[in-house]
């Protein structure tokens, strides 16, 4: 395959000068979030530990049966986490040391504005619904497990006990009954309404005013505002998020945006990596192809040195032969010479006497 | 020149296909566990550490083992290596039946295997790092198979079609070397989403480079360890050139694999660097991220280089079997032994003996293959027929 | 041993070169672009070694060490300063002696002095305060070290160290035990004390107390400055606190509160030390005031007598006099001698100064106020020096939070203003001013005064059964809570006065709406819940749950998730029909 340096060098900066062209911002394609998306706000200084929520939730969802059941407060005793039967569920913490009030937690799935759970998910199980619920669609799911590895709370659970049929199971801020106008279970059952059900902006607005209300019931933060880009389930405490089992180190960087930038750099290696090994290849080729040429060339030379090497020689020879053939004749004629001459003497000499 | 030399005799019920067939029983064995039972069955995987023992030996650490396949192709269909040679097809072959494996391993872990071709056929998922990694895994399994055909097809005496693909094998090399780029780099993308996971030292904005300047260190590593394994025992397979070009392989492997671990070092260096991470290293974790970095990367890296000044052949091809470990400890640290590193230690995780069992299993398979495949078919030596292809 | 380090140094400095030169040097392989056939060496050099070269193992060594080395160094640095860390006695008598900024690169550490320590070895030796402190011009000791003026840094740091260690040496080779003498055991980088020290101050009592001590000489302790003479002097009628004047810092010709207290005080103290022996006549050490334990131990006069300055009893507070032609709101009576019972000392409202509030805090403020109104003086809510903000503190007491968390915070209550200006008009105040001498004047009649409705009109029981469907209807105690409640109100006279209209404690549960003998239900307002047009509002479920389970846990009673204590669950349970709320 022959190419020229010129044809090269042109598939070379094009694919540079592809590879660097920034990406015009297009208003319209800014996007940032379904606006009258649903939340959930819940106030933690209102929740009294009744597990209600949870009960609700089995309910709700057609979750089997725990084991111990919803009224027994002896399970507050650990620390619990979201499985595959329990979509939620109220942790009890004492800030305050053993004697003191104690102060409870319902956990679940936060709905993030940006799921890191939807953007990890490589068949699209996951969707953000413009109702704000991050609704899972198991028949899709590979059971792949990324969404559990991505998700900053741990919130998905796996059905690891089933063959055929095995789910990730999380809360789905019961998005079909939103889509009827229901409440989420949880949020109906709470007598204290812990839970706040509206609209994001509108809960965002009302956290606010509780805290300008009550400056010494709230620390003055709304978790889940900006956290890993926003979630749909907001939180207002009166303690210290850790405490509370809340994450405090995942920054305001939604999920996707942390690998979007690793993917964008599929289209450079794409396009610019052929062209660089091609090259290369082009390159070595034409050394080859050179280094066989010079090789042929010094063996010919080689050829023709030897060869005029030993013509010169030959005629060398053959003129020394000629000269020495010259000489032996040239020797030859003189003796006869002086043969004859020297018979010519004895005759004259013989007719003398 | 005939191909093989005195063909050296293979019972079929020596000592060693025995231990093969008891872990085949085995492997036969827990299989059916696995799709009894199902992922909870046969695996101590849980809902805060969904990856374990699978994802970490067979996943990542076969598709970087796996990469002498490219590495080799790229050496010496690309940048003219032809020395190299001889190393060419045992190379492809290893990578073709290591990602063979990946495959079948991912069948045991994947919750529901007979979707996988979901995210290709259904659904596709493309903000998933993963699905990048799933698109380029089958098309390089593609290009592999193709790359591998050759040696099949001259084994079974189909030269037009092996002519047809091995004008193929430039454009071949170029896909591979790209495609391997892509899903060797995105294996450690996949861990960029979950910073809050993976312990800071082990954890890069990096960390595609990372593992794609690794799998090339892993993957001549990997040429030269298997080819160490090839010449005990299947030397009665291999041609003349390739017993004599064996050594310039080595060396060759050895010398390239310590540029490249010097390359990873650095770069791992600048990765403590641009975090200020350094006051970690005086950790727990900073020193087991210590003896990864000095005993399993720069201490190779001096290794190599001084075998190779001193052609000291057994030195480098200990020091390919020390980087394979290096690669390996590498990857379970970001999946396993560094992942989930906040939670309390009740909480971690450890691998069930069935999981090991099926790894296990699973990579004697492909041992299996691979010998059944070098004793029959020209991947030691060149095809009577087909010499002047070389 | 030589020859062998030698040897052994020359075996890695070699491996180590090696190592760079074959990273880095080309020995004899081919090179890319080399048509294979013209390849330079081909290993032909016959045998592999069985085992690596000595000079790589020594070389790999050489590497390994050097690394190690220059990424521990990160791990001895970051573990020293966490590591050896002692446990710290604390101690209320610690001074820190630390004069590193008069230096430019300071050497070494602070360091930490127990005072206490020293005067029990300085007394048991039989000597006193002047073994350390010089005797300054006016007799006082000073409280520097071994010194009246400060000299420079390295003077200073000399002082130290001279006299410090010469005692030190002196006890310790009297074979008594003594302090340290090397350099780290006094600036120690991990402190060795932790400071307990209780800031200490006076209230009515200990007042009192010095007062008898002194047989009420105020001029004893209390001074006035005269900047012309430059001397002090006392004038009765214009004691107050010392820090009025001393302040945090020492300024060009106030001394510090701190270095006054101590001089003062402690000067007083030791005087009388002389014919009172131990601490009868005043502690002399640092605990004796600072330790918590000393401080809980210090006699307290139950209801002392009050303080005569000449402070009045009774007080129509306004708008200072020459504002008052411009003020309109009504004046606050305001009971001087009651409020005196309610403070351990004049400062928490006399907090700059003892003049009257307004002097400083005009209507509109003053320099003197930095800014501060007089309407901000009196009503700001978070502070303990205005009237509202000591009373809004009253609010947190069991006993009243019930209600009073439940309600909105940071916010006044309009209502309450005219229960404090009930006083005359301010423009004719000084008209007035004769007129009323006491809050009787503005109290009303306490037979006029009805903390609640007649009994008639409140019901005993309620039934609360609008929401029952799981549970059967509530039936909640009305009369017993409103009584409970204005127990509590009667009990405390400034819930009384603010509470003492009839209507006001229903609104501790029927609030934001209309008041009177039939107030509204809760369901008249509170119905479903989350709607958008009252987005604060909960829904009647939560309103009811949140109104008593917030009260009670205000309050301290009763446990929120007994559900049965409040209403019995029902055996059959009606779900079908949805909750009235819904």
């Amino acid at each position: 395959m022959s190419t020229s340096r010129r044809k090269f060098l042109k598939w070379m900066s094009a694919a540079g000068a592809a590879a660097v062209v920034p990406k015009k911002a297009r208003a319209h394609e800014q996007f940032t979030g379904y606006p009258d998306s649903y939340g959930v706000l819940h106030d933690t200084t209102l929740c009294i530990g009744c597990r209600r929520c949870e009960e609700a939730c089995n309910e709700v969802n057609d979750l089997p049966a725990p084991e111990k059941p919803f009224d027994d407060m002896s399970v507050l005793e650990e620390k619990r986490r979201t499985d595959e039967k329990t979509y939620t569920i109220v942790n009890r913490y004492k800030p305050d040391g053993e004697d003191k009030e104690p102060v409870f937690r319902k956990f679940q799935c936060n709905h993030c504005k940006e799921p890191a759970c939807a953007s990890s998910c490589f068949v699209g199980a996951f969707t953000k619904t413009p109702e704000g619920a991050v609704v899972y669609d198991a028949s899709v799911c590979v059971g792949c497990r990324y969404c559990m590895v991505a998700c900053p709370f741990d919130v998905p659970a796996y059905e690891y006990d089933k063959v055929l049929t095995p789910r990730i199971m999380k809360c789905t801020m019961c998005h079909p009954r939103l889509l009827e106008g229901k409440l989420p279970g949880c949020v109906e059952a709470c007598p204290q309404e812990a839970l706040t059900f509206g609209k994001r902006e509108d809960l965002i607005a009302i956290a606010r005013e509780r805290i300008r209300k009550y400056p010494d019931r709230y620390i003055d933060h709304i978790y889940g505002q900006q956290e890993v880009g926003g979630t749909n389930w907001l939180y207002i405490t009166g303690g210290p998020f850790e405490v509370l089992d809340f994450r405090t180190d995942l920054g305001i960087t939604p999920a996707p945006e942390l690998t979007s930038g690793a993917l964008s750099m599929v289209p450079v290696v794409v396009g610019l990596w052929p062209a660089l090994l091609g090259g290369m290849y082009v390159i070595n080729q034409r050394k080859d192809r050179m280094a066989a040429k010079e090789k042929r060339e010094a063996v010919n030379e080689a050829i023709e040195t030897t060869q005029s090497a030993a013509d010169e020689a030959m005629k060398k020879a053959a003129e020394k032969a000629r000269q020495d053939r010259e000489k032996a004749v040239e020797m030859a004629v003189k003796k006869a010479a002086e043969e004859a001459a020297k018979k010519l003497e004895g005759e004259n000499k013989g007719k003398e006497s | 020149m005939s191909g093989a030399a005195a063909t050296v005799r293979r019972p079929l019920l020596s000592l060693s296909n025995i231990f093969t067939g008891v872990i085949l029983l085995v492997g036969l064995w827990l299989t059916y566990l696995r799709f009894t039972g199902g992922l909870g069955a046969v695996t101590n995987l849980d809902h805060n550490n969904p990856w374990g023992f699978w994802i970490g030996l067979d996943l990542l650490c076969g598709v970087a083992l796996a990469a002498g396949g490219y590495t080799t192709a790229a050496a010496v269909e690309i940048f003219g290596m032809k020395k190299y040679h001889a190393a060419l097809r045992p190379a492809i072959l290893t990578g073709f039946l290591g990602y063979s494996m990946v495959v079948l391993a991912l069948l045991y872990d994947v919750g529901r295997p007979w979707r996988l071709p979901y995210p290709f056929f259904v659904s596709p998922g493309v903000t998933s790092v993963m699905f990048e990694v799933g698109a380029c895994v089958l098309l390089y399994l593609v290009v592999l198979f193709l790359e591998f055909s050759p040696v099949a097809l001259e084994w079974l005496g189909a030269k037009r079609l092996r002519r047809v693909i091995v004008r193929l094998t430039i454009l071949l090399t170029i896909m591979g070397v790209v495609l391997s780029t892509l899903h060797q780099s995105s294996l450690g993308a996949m861990f960029l989403i979950a910073p809050w996971k993976l312990h800071p030292l082990w954890y890069s904005p990096y960390i595609p480079i990372f593992f794609f300047v690794s799998s090339i260190a892993a993957g001549l590593s990997m040429v030269i360890f298997e080819g160490t394994l090839a010449h005990r025992n299947f030397e009665d397979k291999m041609d003349e050139e390739h017993k004599k070009t064996a050594a310039d392989v080595v060396l060759g492997f050895g010398k390239g694999a310590s540029m490249v671990l010097a390359v990873y070092f650095a770069i791992k260096v600048f990765g403590v660097a641009l975090d200020n991470e350094w006051s970690l290293l005086g950790t727990g974790y900073g020193l087991w991220f210590l003896l990864e970095m000095l005993g399993f990367v720069l201490l190779p890296c001096f290794l190599f280089a001084v075998g190779v000044r001193d052609r000291n052949l057994s030195l480098i091809r200990w020091t390919a079997f020390l980087t394979v470990i290096g690669i390996v400890f590498n990857r379970f640290n970001v999946v396993w032994l560094c992942f989930n590193w906040q939670l309390p230690w009740e909480q971690r995780y450890t691998p069930h003996w069935m999981e090991i069992g099926i790894s296990v299993f699973v990579i004697t398979v492909g041992v299996t293959v691979y010998r059944f495949i070098v004793t029959r078919m020209p991947v030691f030596y060149e095809h009577p027929d087909y010499k002047e292809a070389h | 041993m030589r020859r062998a380090a030698n040897k052994a140094e020359f075996r890695l400095i070699r491996g180590a070169c090696d190592m760079l030169r074959a990273l880095w040097g080309s020995e004899g392989d081919s090179e890319v672009g080399l048509p294979a056939s013209m390849d330079a060496g081909s290993p032909s050099r016959g045998s592999e070694p069985m085992r690596p070269s000595v000079n790589a193992l020594w070389g790999g060594f050489a590497a390994f060490v050097l690394c190690a080395v220059v990424f521990a160094c990160p791990l001895v640095l970051g573990g020293c300063s966490d590591s050896g860390a002692v446990e710290q006695t604390p101690r209320p008598d610690l001074v820190e002696i630390d004069i590193r900024e008069l230096f430019d690169e300071p050497e070494r550490a602070r360091v930490q002095f127990p005072h206490d320590l020293h005067t029990n070895a300085v007394s048991e030796e039989n000597e006193d305060c002047s073994l350390c402190h010089r005797v300054r011009e006016d007799s006082l000791l000073s409280p520097k070290y071994m010194r009246l003026e400060d000299p420079g840094g390295e003077e200073l740091m000399e002082l130290y160290h001279e006299n410090c260690i010469a005692c030190h040496t002196e006890r310790a080779d009297a074979g008594v035990k003594t302090g340290p003498v090397t350099c780290g055991e006094c600036h120690r980088l991990d402190p060795l004390y932790l400071s307990s020290r209780q800031p200490v101050g006076f209230d009515h009592s200990l007042h009192y107390r010095h007062g008898v001590a002194q047989n009420d000489k105020c001029e004893k302790c209390h001074h006035l400055y005269d900047e012309e003479t430059d001397k002090l002097y006392y004038e009765k009628g214009t004691e107050s606190s010392c820090r009025d004047c001393h302040r945090e810092e020492t300024e060009e010709n106030r001394v510090s509160f701190k270095l006054a207290a101590h001089w003062d005080c402690l000067g007083c103290h030791v005087e009388r030390a002389v014919e009172m022996p131990g601490a009868a006549g005043g502690p002399q050490d640092c605990a004796g005031c600072h330790d918590l334990e000393r401080q809980l131990a210090i006699k307290v006069i139950e209801d002392p007598p009050r303080l005569m300055r000449g402070q009045p009893d009774f007080v129509l507070i306004s708008a200072p006099e020459s504002e008052l032609e411009s003020s309109k709101l009504a004046t606050v009576p305001f009971s001087h001698v009651g409020h005196e019972k309610f403070n351990n000392t004049c400062r928490v409202c006399h907090h700059e100064t003892m003049k009257p509030c307004v002097e400083c805090h005009t209507l509109a403020g003053s320099e003197e106020s930095e800014g501060v109104m007089l309407q901000h003086a009196m009503h700001a809510l978070t502070s303990n020096h205005s009237c509202v903000g000591c009373h809004e503190l009253e609010k947190s007491d069991p006993e009243c939070a019930g209600c009073h968390d439940l309600m909105e915070q940071g916010r006044l209550s309009e209502h309450s203003c005219e229960i404090c200006h009930a006083g005359p008009a301010p423009w004719n105040l000084e008209a007035e001013r004769s007129l009323y001498t006491s809050l009787d004047d503005f109290r009303p009649d306490p037979s006029e005064m009805g903390l609640t409705f007649p009994v008639s009109e409140i019901p005993d029981t309620v039934m609360i059964g609008v929401l029952s469907r799981e549970y059967e209807p509530a039936f909640m105690p009305h009369g017993k809570i409103v009584d409970k409640l204005s127990e509590h109100i009667a009990n405390s006279k400034i819930a009384t006065y603010f509470h003492g209209h009839e209507d006001v404690v229903c609104q501790g549960c029927h609030h934001h709406g209309a008041i009177g003998e039939r107030p509204a239900l809760c369901e008249n307002c509170h119905g479903r819940p989350f709607d958008e047009r009252n987005p604060h509002k909960p829904g009647l479920f939560a309103a009811y749950h949140r109104q008593c389970l917030g009260c009670h846990e205000s309050m301290g009673i009763g446990e929120p998730s007994d559900c049965a204590r409040c209403h019995a669950e029902k055996q059959v349970v009606e779900t079908v029909t949805p909750r009235p709320d819904q």
